[in-house]
Parts: structure tokens; sequence; C-alpha cells
């Protein structure tokens, strides 16, 4: 069974499928993983990063799309869930330099009309409001966990905002990275999405939680070496269990996200921001390895 | 074979680096504040000796401890110091500490003992004004702006908790 890891945060441009694609790509090329990366964003950010413009179009066209895959597969149609898949995605190389095993669930502009369709659906069972999207909700965390038997690792792009699919999403993962930008207005945005994840109400019930216990962690992201920052920082991680990574605000981390149609190494793709990735990816890895060996001891016994 | 040296960055470098100053048991608590804080600002990834990353490590979260002979001597940034008057008012950097945090972690009794190694009415304002804290921008009595600093941080802190409720 797949190790899930949903990247949110409410707040937009926070940049959440880069950190997505980077965590997919280190997963797939340094720790030799299968990795199934699910954009769940409308902005479909992360498809387009993976595959390119021309990609996406055609997985548009032959209906592979995450929108797809819900609307046909909602009210239990029998279908290959692998149908929906694009195999080897990106423009990085593994060591054997072929592209590694990271798939790619593409996102949907018509993601957001899906839902809203499928709430209807599901509104012919239900007058209340409240069950009909918890019911809508559960539906789509299930769908979301049939790809957990044919991967190590599922990662989940989230949209900004909280859709159903977003929610269903916090609820599937076994870990949340919450990405940030240091500023005033991401400080709050993380207090929100942490209360969320955590099913908590207030700051102070959120803290009766032992940091090492929390389903999330926060990312600092887009850092400079300033004492703003770095105060900023200090004042999310005051409620907030903080990654030790901090992915610094570098040109050669934000140009590398231009997809280019032929294979290149990690680092070349990366530049001088792979010392930065493989920090994160060496902070990130020691979880999702704990999290394997236990299901596998749980599956022998 | 284990390596002998680690690279950091980011916020790993950044608790080293304070955590190594504050080893210093000759350097007052305010002051390794300061140099802690330059330090981080100005270093952006250095190469330290494994040994010693780890040992600062187990003090910082007390699984450790060190005798007298011992290099290193961890002081608790709790440890009450006596805090130095002298202003900095040519460098004075307004994020030398998050008065947030100060208050959340140790309380408004040391928030006000940061603020009073800060000894002009403009280096207050500064800091106030950088940490969103909104003071009197007309108050210029030092004990004054002291409490509305503290006034505005505990404020500030309210806030943050009623926007997550």
């Amino acid at each position: 069974m797949a190790f899930f890891m949903a990247v949110a945060n409410r707040k937009g441009g926070v940049g959440k499928s880069t950190i997505s694609v980077m965590l997919a790509q280190a997963f797939a090329v340094w720790g030799g993983k299968r990795v199934l990366m699910i954009d769940l964003d409308s902005q479909c950010n992360a498809s387009l990063i993976l595959i390119g413009g021309q990609g996406w179009r055609a997985a548009r066209e032959a209906d592979k799309t995450i929108a797809d895959f819900f609307y046909d597969l909602f009210d239990g149609i029998p279908a290959k869930t692998r149908d929906y898949l694009i195999p080897n995605v990106g423009d990085v190389a593994d060591h054997t330099g072929k592209a590694p095993r990271l798939a790619l669930l593409p996102g949907s502009l018509l993601l957001e009309d899906i839902q809203g369709e499928l709430f209807v659906r599901q509104a012919r069972e239900s007058n209340n409001p409240d069950v009909v999207a918890s019911r809508v909700r559960g539906r789509i965390e299930n769908l979301l966990r049939r790809y957990g038997a044919s991967y190590d690792l599922v990662i989940l792009d989230c949209p900004p905002g909280l859709s159903l699919a977003a929610l269903a999403a916090l609820k599937t993962a076994d870990k949340v990275i919450v990405p940030f930008k240091p500023d005033y207005v991401s400080q709050l945005a993380v207090d929100r999405i942490a209360l969320l994840i955590e099913d908590k109400g207030t700051l102070d019930a959120l803290a009766q939680i032992p940091a090492e216990q929390r389903r999330y962690a926060c990312l600092a992201n887009g850092v400079r070496a300033t004492g703003k920052d770095r105060t900023l920082i200090e004042e999310i991680g005051l409620f907030h269990p903080m990654l030790e990574t901090q992915m610094p605000q570098k040109d050669s981390i934000a140009n590398a996200f231009d997809w280019t149609p032929s294979l290149k190494s990690i680092e070349a793709k990366y530049g001088d921001g792979i010392g930065d990735m493989k920090r994160l990816y060496d902070e990130i890895a020691p979880t999702v390895e704990a999290a394997a060996r236990l299901r596998t001891t749980a599956a022998n016994s | 074979m284990g390596r002998t040296t680690k690279q950091l960055s980011g916020g790993g470098k950044d608790k080293f680096l304070r955590a190594l100053v504050i080893s210093e048991a000759a350097i007052p608590a305010d002051a390794a504040t300061r140099l802690g804080d330059a330090l981080c600002t100005s270093i952006a990834d250095i190469r330290v000796r494994r040994d010693t990353w780890e040992a600062l490590r187990r003090a910082k979260s007390g699984t450790a401890t060190f005798s007298a002979d011992q290099e290193l001597q961890i002081r608790s940034p709790d440890e009450k110091v006596a805090v130095p008057t002298a202003a900095f008012n040519a460098t004075f950097d307004p994020f030398v500490f998050s008065a947030l945090a100060v208050l959340t972690k140790q309380g408004a009794a040391a928030l006000s003992a940061r603020l009073a190694a800060i000894t002009t009415a403009e280096n207050l304002h500064a800091l106030a004004n950088a940490q969103h804290l909104s003071v009197d921008a007309t108050l210029i009595d030092l004990a004054a702006l002291r409490t509305a600093i503290l006034a505005a941080t505990e404020a500030r802190l309210a806030e943050r908790r009623a926007a997550a409720s």
C-alpha cells in the first residue's frame, strides 16, 4: 500500500505544485520508488510541469484526467484505474538514463465543475447538504485510495481553497506537507489548514497534540536571507511543526519547472537548487521508509 | 563509515549558529542573540563538524549534559542574565527578535526585558513597524512605547488566535 502525501495550503502561490513535483522526482530518481502524482488543482501546474502543454492537451483529448476519472468511476462503473494514468512522465532521467517510475493522473480545468455535478448526483439520495458533501468526499477519498496498491508513494497536489477533492485528499493523506511563503497572510493560512488537518477548532486545542504526532509539517518556501523572513518563519513555527529544510528563493529552482521534451539528469534540471532539494528529500524520506516498513511488517504478520 | 562533516543551510544552519553562540558562557545572552541573528542573516550555508553538531543538538534537546571540562557549555535560552543597555542605533535590525515569539515562548516579562535593551524611541518604532505591531507613532517616552509594544504584541497574538478559530 502506498504512502499518501498531500501537498496543501489554502493559500495560492506558495509553491504547492513545484514542491509536489520536486518530491515526486526526488523519490522516483533518488529513492527508486514507484511514484504517482495526482494533480487535484484545476490550474494543472503539476501536469504542465510533468508532461508539457501538448502532453496535457493530449491527455484531455483522450479523457485521461482527474475529472474523467472521478466522473467515470464515481458510480462504481468498472474501469481500470491505470487507464487514466500517464506513465514515465517528467523530463529527468534516473541513474540508468531512463525515465523514472513516475506516473501522472493529469489535472483538469473541469475538476470543479465535475465536483458540482457529483454533488448534484449524490443530492438525489439526501436532502441534507452536509450529508451529501460528506458522501461525495468519502467516495472521492475511496477513489484516490484505489491507486495505493500499485505505487510506493502517491503525491496529492492539492488546490488552494477547500474543494471536496481537496478535503478528500487531506483525509487520505498519511502526511501533509504545508508549503508557505514567509509573509503575514501565510501565517493565517497555515493556522487554518493545520486546524483542518487535525480537526481542531482553535490553536490552543491544536497545541494539545504534540508536534511529532501531527499529520502535517510546514515547509518554508521561497525564503530570502532576511531578518523578516526568519522572524515570520519563527512565528509560524510557534504553533506548527516545521521542517528543518527551508527552500530558498533561487532562480535555478524557479526556472526548473519549464518542461522540455528531452530527458536530463536531475542535477542538470535543478542546477544549484539541487542541494536544497536533496536536503528536503533526505528529511522526508525516512518518514516514507518507516511507513513502508510498518506496512510490510503488518502484511507479513 | 559515516561522514565527519555535515552541510547545513536554512533553519538547520540557523539553529546550529545560535546554539553555538549561546554555548559560549562568556557572552551575555542578549549579545549572543544579536550575534546569532547577525550570523544567521549573513551566512547562507555552512559545513560543520558532525560531532559538534551532534553535541549541540543533544544539548538543546536536553538529552545530554556537559561537564565543566568539556568544550561546550550550553546555557538554557530561558536563563535570566543582565540585559545590556547599550543601543546600537546605526545598525539596528528591527527583526533582532520576534516580539510575538518571545511573548509566546517566554512571557511578557521576557519581552519587556528584550525591549528594555532597545534604548531609543526610533529603534523601538522601527521594530514595531517592521513586525506589524500597531503603536501610536507620536509616542516618544521609552517606557510608554515599550508598554505599547507589549500590548500590541498581545493584541497580535489574540488576533491570530481569533482568526484561526
